[in-house]
């Protein structure tokens, strides 16, 4: 029989106001948003409140439409909150946008097709008009593991090469806050195994305040200290969960009885205790 | 169903069967044997099938009003007035130079229809109905009224003629193409701060040029031929193709008309063939092209 994991939040809230120490990284409080379509009003977001501290990684975990991915666009400042305020490592999304210090990934690589991997990866700098020191280039090349494919450009290289050029342009800046929604959401099952433990050594060697947005749950157990997991329409934070699992986290334990603890207990969360979906 | 009945069906289903395979076998292997070829066999086996064609045309049906001459003496025609004489070189340069002309100036008017729409969206419907004017308004109206208003002697019904062949085609694509852009690669300029110029200047311009290089493409031979069209209607203008066209009518010389003909195809695809060249140099990326990247 295995023990219930803790229960206990102490480095994630779901009340950032009266606890704001642990909510120095991503501080969300009073979220809503509601879209405009044509006469109709929906509303994505509902109330959502929610704080990590600062260099975890944070996943948010729910049914399709649950407005996952519109948290992470409010925090990449991509969309306006209709109420209520992010604040990120203590800046606001504008700030931060500003001050480029955020590093994005989407789950289309949205890599430009006429641009070698190495201008692709420059392309933030760029944008935001810094020179990047000497080799920094080249580095992220190598620790995405492209070493060689400097010069192709994105038509020559698989699904899961251009992902991890635009986990390495999501690094260019240098960010102290990366935001990556569904990353590797196109991948193939090995594949996205494969670049998720990429991703936790990538992250283990440069720290910083994560979200991540995911419909795995395994996924999202294996890489996260907090997992968030959401209900759909209006979008809300249905439970906070730590996981607390030792890093750094190898393959191995994802076949941890602890590990699968933490798996049912989200898919409980998610799906109800009978294993019926609830998505409505 | 009786015995007889179905022993018959079986018998015709097997001997179909039989028929089948057998010819199916035979197109297979002819299939096999031209797809083993290069490419350009096919071409040549399309030209070859032409020159027949009209060989045996000529010889048919035309053989006593000769309005469709053989293609042996048309080429001869060709060749030696290509060759002995400049006038045909004249009347392309002079043609050409319109079309060239008018290229510049249709393009011109396109491009700041299409590039209103970045500006202020609501344009797009704006933009997009005046080029489907210049498309539709009949060329033949528009001709005699420009001849009116432009000296003798001037080219200007030409360039104009060339100019509203182009619009079309080019507001078109380059609407097309300022669309080309995925809304994540414009995100990804965004969430690092970008303004709109840069989405711009980094992204939508650069996505729209194979778009915009294909309706460049198509609108070339139009303007030549819009040229051409315009010729039959200027006055004081004694050099070009039109008015070759229209002194080879008038004495009803089949052969130098057919000569003709060929030269606006062949002028008219050049012009296609080296606007290609020039996209798939500037647009190597550009999707369906398998060469990408090699250049000319």
């Amino acid at each position: 029989m295995v023990t219930s994991p803790s229960t206990e939040l102490v480095n994630a809230t779901n009340d950032p106001k009266s606890m704001p120490s642990l909510a120095t990284g991503i501080n969300i409080q009073g979220l809503t948003k509601t879209f405009q379509l044509g006469r109709k009003s929906v509303q994505a977001l509902s109330e959502v409140n929610l704080g990590t501290k600062k260099d975890s990684f944070l996943t948010l975990l729910g049914p399709s439409g649950c407005g996952k991915s519109t948290i992470l666009r409010i925090l990449a400042g991509l969309e306006t909150p209709s109420t209520g305020n992010v604040v990120i490592n203590g800046k606001s999304a504008a700030e931060v946008q500003k001050s480029h210090e955020t590093g994005i990934a989407f789950q289309d690589s949205a890599l430009l097709p006429w641009r070698t991997v190495a201008k692709n990866i420059r392309l933030p700098l760029e944008v935001a008009g810094i020179t990047p020191p000497n080799g920094l280039i080249d580095d992220l090349i190598e620790l995405v593991g492209l070493k060689g494919f400097e010069n192709a450009k994105p038509a020559q290289l698989s699904g899961g090469m251009r992902q991890r050029v635009s986990i390495a342009r999501c690094l260019a800046v240098q960010p102290t806050i990366m935001l990556l929604d569904e990353p590797f959401g196109a991948l193939d099952d090995m594949t996205r195994q494969r670049m998720n433990v990429e991703l936790l050594r990538i992250w283990g060697e440069k720290p910083a305040t994560t979200l991540m947005v995911t419909h795995g749950i395994s996924e999202a157990v294996f890489l996260s200290d907090v997992v968030a997991v959401m209900s759909a329409r209006p979008g809300r934070i249905a439970e906070v969960v730590e996981i607390d699992l030792p890093r750094p986290r190898l393959p191995e334990l994802t076949r941890a009885p602890e590990f699968h603890a933490y798996v049912d207990r989200i898919s409980e969360i998610l799906f109800g205790a009978h294993g019926t979906a609830t998505d409505d | 169903m009786t015995d007889l009945a179905q022993s018959e069906t079986e018998l015709g289903e097997s001997v179909s069967l039989d028929y089948e395979t057998a010819r199916g076998r035979e197109r297979r292997s002819f299939i096999g044997t031209l797809a083993a070829m290069p490419p350009w066999v096919g071409s040549v086996l399309g030209i070859v099938i032409i020159l027949i064609a009209w060989q045996v045309v000529a010889v048919t049906f035309f053989a006593v009003t000769k309005s469709v001459p053989q293609p042996g003496l048309v080429f001869v025609q060709l060749f030696k007035d290509l060759f002995t004489t400049d006038v045909y070189w004249n009347a392309i340069a002079k043609t050409g130079g319109a079309a060239a002309w008018g290229f510049l100036w249709g393009n011109l008017v396109a491009f700041f229809l299409a590039f209103l729409v970045l500006l202020a969206p609501w344009f797009e419907g704006l933009s997009t109905q005046l080029a489907v004017v210049c498309s539709c308004i009949p060329l033949t109206a528009i001709a005699p009224i420009v001849t009116l208003l432009a000296p003798a002697g001037s080219r200007n019904t030409s360039v104009i003629l060339a100019a509203l062949s182009v619009i079309f085609t080019t507001v078109i694509g380059t609407l097309l193409g300022l669309r080309a852009a995925s809304e994540t690669q414009l995100d990804v300029i965004r969430a690092y701060g970008g303004s709109r110029f840069t989405q711009l200047f980094k992204v939508r311009l650069i996505a729209a040029l194979p778009s915009i290089l294909a309706a460049l493409k198509l609108a070339a031979p139009a303007a030549f031929l819009g040229a051409v069209l315009g010729e039959y209607f200027v006055l004081g203008v004694d050099q070009g193709i039109g008015i070759l066209l229209l002194a080879a009518q008038a004495t009803s010389a089949s052969v130098k008309l057919w000569a003709l003909a060929l030269i606006c195809a062949g002028v008219a695809g050049l012009a296609y063939f080296l606007i290609g060249r020039i996209g798939r140099l500037v647009a190597p990326w550009s999707s369906g092209d398998s060469r990408a990247g090699e250049g000319f």
